[in-house]
């Protein structure tokens, strides 16, 4: 017999027999009022017993999800200090960037000049992390910039397609 | 997560490995004037290594994550990305 059909037997037990029969004997000692209270007390007690595996469930389930709470905080927290590290990157504020030592230094903030190296707009990287660190639900800002982003790369794509017809810049 | 990943990999993809397949190689004379003159080499070098670092670090954290923990799965190829290789050849500043 499983585990799930012994709890129902065992419920089925406690809150419906038990307290048939216990209704049913009450009716037969009515007489003596002491017997009748005690099986009125048995039917309470015996209901009672049988709802314990269901509320010992709901205390376990409830426990689980708070634990599973925790976790998803925690790893939340991890990614948020991951994305912090990546857009210390791809920012376009910070002078020891990529974009910095690319569009500011070597193009010297020439966008002509930065077109020609066939890349996309940096910026894009830079907005989509810009106020993700500090949202919740990074994922839903995220693909909705990421979107943009895709229009960049299409962008950029072309660009690249565009070097085999134009060698050497 | 995995929005999170199409970032970075958009990143190394598109922009960074780009940077340093071209630089400096395939510059125009007078960016590659501005090149020498900056002296960009030790500044790409570092970002390099720093960046590289960082991709290591969150591709063993990507690894070593409790798939059971992600709302969904990651995808084989959610688990690595194009690291930017070394500048191709160290350009004499008299040029």
């Amino acid at each position: 017999m499983s585990k799930e059909s012994k709890r129902s037997v065992f419920e089925w037990c406690t809150q419906v027999i038990i307290p048939i029969l216990a209704t049913i004997a009450i009716f037969f000692q009515l007489q003596q009022r002491t017997v009748a209270l005690s099986l009125v007390a048995l039917a309470v007690v015996s209901v009672l017993i049988g709802g314990v595996p269901q509320v010992l469930g709901i205390l376990r389930r409830r426990r689980l999800r708070k634990k599973e709470e925790s976790v998803a905080a925690t790893s939340l927290d991890s990614l948020k200090k991951w994305i912090h590290r990546f857009h210390q990157f791809a920012n376009t504020d910070n002078n020891n960037t990529l974009y910095s030592i690319i569009f500011s230094k070597l193009c010297q903030s020439n966008q002509a000049d930065f077109d020609r190296l066939l890349l996309p707009p940096l910026q894009l990287f830079g907005r989509v992390l810009g106020s993700a660190g500090e949202t919740q639900r990074f994922g839903d800002v995220t693909h909705r910039r990421l979107q943009r982003v895709g229009g960049g790369v299409q962008y950029s794509c072309r660009l690249f397609l565009s070097l085999f017809f134009v060698p050497g810049l | 997560m995995a929005e999170f990943n199409t970032l970075v990999g958009f990143f190394c993809r598109y922009f960074s490995s780009p940077v340093y397949e071209k630089v400096p190689l395939k510059l125009s004379p007078e960016m590659l004037q501005v090149y020498n003159y900056q002296r960009l080499e030790p500044e790409l070098i570092q970002f390099r290594e720093r960046f590289d670092r960082f991709l290591g670090d969150y591709m063993d954290f990507l690894n070593d994550l409790d798939p059971n923990l992600l709302s969904a799965p990651l995808g084989t190829f959610a688990y690595y990305f194009d690291r930017p290789k070394p500048l191709a050849v160290k350009v004499d500043p008299a040029i």
